[in-house]
């Protein structure tokens, strides 16, 4: 349905434009910017095109580049895409980092066994372009990374949402120095279990995991003494406490008691449908009826003015008839 | 007064957002977010009736569900073919949510 889908980008242009002409003197009496509505415009459309609602432009289309939407850069950025840009600076391409155990990866996906382990290996991250923010570009910038944690998708386990969510509203030195503490402290713990703090070199990628192990062992000799001072007061306790022990078991009960009466979940509703089945479909039509007839089972649809979206396309038409058997 | 279903399409949706974002910043207040809501119904309901020419029809396997509250229907059809001169689209599943055309306050 090409013809419907050339319309369908021509009618959002004008309908765009005429939406900002009809609301400029309202923002003008509310003292709003011009700069805003131009904001406006500029997000509006660069969303209808990240939409991927409309098909590829058949005319000159307009300056945005098509987006996705942000949550899969995420993805992205926590996929294999973010090990595939190693080799921009990594030691393979290069070979102008002072590593040199260097075989060269044969696969740059997937990073190459050879490394030795507790040498640093740059990588370069790409923060996504928030569309949120008119103007802004997709960030780079490389952090050092032991290499061994380039195995077994280390980074990906250490890269989650949060982390990303959280740096990707910073300026871009704040961010990268927050992304490569976070990645830091993250890998120290993981590279203990297999390689017991070998690396002094390291030291200074892990602060953390060898302070970290004597510390804890010296609190634990202190905690052994706590115990038995603890153990004895336990049997002063323990003389006064039956009341409490009653009390206590009170309440468990009315804690289950609470939990049997909770279940009013939407699991209760009684529906012939899956409720998702309702009202969770992708393809959308939205239209005016000029006439909805019925004999017996048969149905007869006469609408118009309608746009639908069908598999993430939007196409809009004058009239539609059909019909259909209940 | 124009009808404000076809906030609920793509159009209707990304410009609701990009209201929110801009509201979000402090760059516009909910009043006027709204003043440009109505001028979006008031351009798209134009629009849509003035400058979209094209026919369709349609033939679905079954109506699954139909309901009529407030002088809006809404359907749920399976297997719908959609036909335009020889063109054609299938889905498996459609909701179709419609206002009364002939309705005076669609003008």
């Amino acid at each position: 349905m090409t013809m419907s889908q050339v319309t369908v980008l021509k009618l959002y242009n004008s309908v765009v434009d005429d939406v900002i002409a009809g609301v400029r003197d309202c923002f003008l009496d509310d003292g709003v910017d011009e700069q805003v509505l131009q904001e406006l415009k500029q997000l509006w459309k660069s969303k209808l095109v990240a939409s991927g609602a409309m098909d590829p432009a058949p005319e000159p289309p307009m300056q945005q580049i098509p987006q996705p939407p942000v949550l899969q850069h995420f993805q992205k950025v926590n996929g294999n895409n973010l090990l595939s840009k190693r080799g921009d600076i990594g030691p393979q391409t290069s070979g102008q980092s002072g590593v040199d155990h260097g075989t060269p990866a044969p696969n740059m996906g997937h990073p190459h066994p050879v490394l030795d382990p507790n040498n640093k290996v740059p990588v370069q991250l790409t923060l996504p372009a928030q569309p949120s923010v008119p103007g802004s570009q997709p960030r780079s910038f490389t952090i050092q990374i032991p290499a061994s944690a380039l195995n077994g998708n280390k980074l990906h386990q250490v890269l989650t949402g949060p982390i990303i969510n959280a740096t990707i509203n910073l300026p871009q030195p704040l961010a990268a120095t927050l992304l490569q503490q976070h990645i830091n402290s993250a890998l120290a713990g993981q590279q203990n279990e297999y390689d017991g703090g070998g690396g002094g070199g390291r030291s200074g990628a892990a602060p953390f995991s060898l302070d970290g192990a004597l510390d804890s062992s010296d609190d634990e000799g202190s905690n052994v003494g706590d115990g038995s001072e603890d153990a004895a007061g336990d049997d002063d306790e323990d003389e006064d406490s039956v009341e409490e022990r009653a009390e206590e078991e009170e309440e468990e009960r009315d804690e289950f008691g609470g939990a049997e009466e909770e279940p009013l979940n939407s699991g209760d509703d009684v529906s012939d449908e899956e409720p998702g089945d309702m009202f969770d479909t992708d393809n959308v039509v939205v239209c005016q009826y000029d006439k909805i007839t019925r004999t017996r089972n048969k149905w007869k649809f006469y609408f118009k003015d309608g746009i639908m979206n069908l598999a993430g396309k939007d196409y809009v038409f004058q009239k539609a008839n059909g019909d259909a058997e209940w | 007064m124009s009808y404000q279903l076809y906030r609920n399409t793509t159009i209707g949706n990304t410009l609701q957002e990009s209201l929110d974002e801009l509201i979000q910043y402090g760059q516009i207040t909910p009043t006027l977010a709204v003043k440009v809501l109505l001028q979006f119904d008031k351009s798209i309901n134009q629009a849509l009736s003035s400058r979209v020419k094209s026919r369709l029809t349609f033939k679905a396997g079954k109506l699954n569900t139909y309901r009529f509250c407030d002088n809006v229907w809404t359907f749920m059809l399976n297997d719908v073919e959609f036909r335009e001169v020889h063109e054609v689209a299938k889905v498996d599943k459609v909701k179709i949510v419609a206002c009364d055309g002939k309705s005076e306050y669609a003008d």
